[in-house]
């Protein structure tokens, strides 16, 4: 009897090129395949999902570095969990919303003064959106929004943020918040009121700043 | 402050804690899980909701305008509000249930609850029409200690003779037109049906009937009216040797 053959196939793990043009969905499959194709990801949504979390609350960059931490370990776990109805932005973005929801009710009577990661193009944009007086300088521009966005309950916050600053469709914030997408429409009809309301509020109190004490 | 090196601390975690992704089962098993839940929770809702159309059905309306009745009097005395009540829980359960899943959350509330409301109702309508309605509602009559007043208010309502109302069981026939009829109370009464000697020769014993009429003494009663009784008729059981 012929002796059986056997082949030991060896194929060591070595880290695939992915670049931009390789989609999060199939990107996904490859860390399913290889957890070290998981760089890849954390790549891409580093300094997104960093810049959300700061926007979305009052934590300082090393706090919101712990959270987005947190976020990526909760990604790798549910990976299998990814619902493909859904956009990948989406989904991680909801993770890292929750996460911070989360924190939030862990820090319930934290201090609230740290600034909420606002660029330039986006204080701009906000201040386009909202009829703001846009041209003041940048930095006190940043400061006026970044105030008004501190003084918004989180529920308005929070979609203010995902449509004007990470400019979300409703669709998409539906998803990350999980609320129907006539809710978001409702919620973010209101947030837009209560926005205009602490801009008049703020302006409010800058003039009677300016009148009584001089500039 | 140097910025810190997040990739690599999150793949160390990984590896040195052996991290892997949950596997796929254990989410699907999740999903199918709470639709499961929902699921039966609307079948439940239905059974509630086919007990009410039951109830509601077969509430006489027509007898509502007696003597010294009204149609809003009436209404609120019969409802039966703790099906209602069960109804709307089990809405609100299978509304939250399907809020679980994956895709439950693009549901309204509103509109989610009318559907699955809308859902109970064609459902229970289904069960009625199966016949599980007058089981349910029969072994409750039986069984359940506070029927006549949580369960099925129809039942109190129609014990008020003094206003002209009284229910019970057909127990004997008396002459041609009287019969002995035992109430929700056990208690006997002696029965005269005005133009009732057919009704009377045909009447099968142990049928649950609602009269309408007047009280002659505390234990005899006039009919003018017989109503037929299909829900509660399982109380009369209780009575039973």
């Amino acid at each position: 009897m012929k002796p059986k053959e056997y082949y030991v196939i060896y194929r060591p793990m070595v880290l695939e090129k992915i670049g931009d043009e390789v989609s999060d969905e199939s990107l996904v499959l490859r860390i399913l395949a290889n957890q070290d194709n998981f760089a890849y990801l954390i790549r891409r949504y580093e300094d997104k999902l960093l810049r959300y979390i700061l926007r979305l609350s009052n934590f300082s960059r090393e706090e919101a570095e712990d959270i987005l931490q947190d976020v990526f370990l909760k990604v790798y776990l549910n990976l299998n969990d990814f619902d493909k109805s859904l956009k990948f932005s989406s989904w991680i973005y909801r993770i890292a919303h929750n996460q911070v929801i989360n924190e939030f009710r862990k820090n319930i009577a934290r201090p609230q003064n740290h600034s909420l990661a606002l660029d330039d193009k986006a204080v701009r944009r906000i201040a386009g959106d909202f009829n703001i007086e846009k041209d003041v300088d940048s930095g006190l521009l940043k400061n006026f929004i970044n105030n008004v966005l501190r003084r918004l309950e989180p529920k308005y916050r929070e979609v203010i943020v995902l449509r004007f600053l990470e400019q979300k469709s409703y669709e998409e914030i539906s998803d990350i918040i999980k609320r129907p997408t006539g809710t978001v429409s409702s919620l973010l009809n209101k947030a837009k009121k209560e926005f205009r309301k602490e801009v008049l509020n703020l302006e409010a109190g800058k003039l009677y700043a300016e009148e009584e004490f001089g500039k | 402050m140097p910025k810190r090196n997040l990739e690599n601390e999150i793949l160390k975690d990984i590896k040195e804690k052996c991290l892997a992704p949950t596997p796929r089962w254990c989410f699907l098993w999740r999903n199918y899980a709470f639709w499961g839940l929902g699921f039966l929770i609307l079948v439940i809702g239905s059974l509630a909701a086919s007990v009410l159309l039951y109830l509601v059905f077969n509430n006489n309306w027509e007898a509502y305008n007696q003597e010294g009745s009204n149609f809003f009097s009436f209404l609120i005395s019969t409802l039966p509000y703790l099906w209602i009540a069960i109804i709307i829980i089990f809405a609100l359960a299978a509304y939250y249930e399907i809020r679980q899943t994956k895709q439950g959350y693009k549901f309204q509330l509103t509109y989610a609850l009318a559907g699955i409301f809308v859902l109970s109702m064609v459902i229970g309508g289904l069960f009625y029409w199966l016949g599980l309605a007058q089981v349910i509602d029969d072994e409750l009559a039986e069984r359940f200690p506070y029927y006549e007043r949580v369960v099925n208010p129809q039942l109190n309502y129609w014990m008020n003779p003094k206003e002209g109302r009284l229910m019970g069981a057909i127990k004997r026939k008396e002459t041609s037109d009287a019969l002995i009829l035992v109430d929700l109370k056990n208690k006997e009464w002696k029965v005269k049906i005005i133009n009732g000697e057919k009704f009377i020769a045909l009447v099968p014993l142990g049928l649950p009937v609602r009269l309408i009429g007047r009280e002659i003494s505390s234990s005899e009663f006039i009919a003018s009216r017989v109503l037929s009784s299909c829900s509660g008729r399982g109380f009369f059981r209780r009575f039973e040797d």
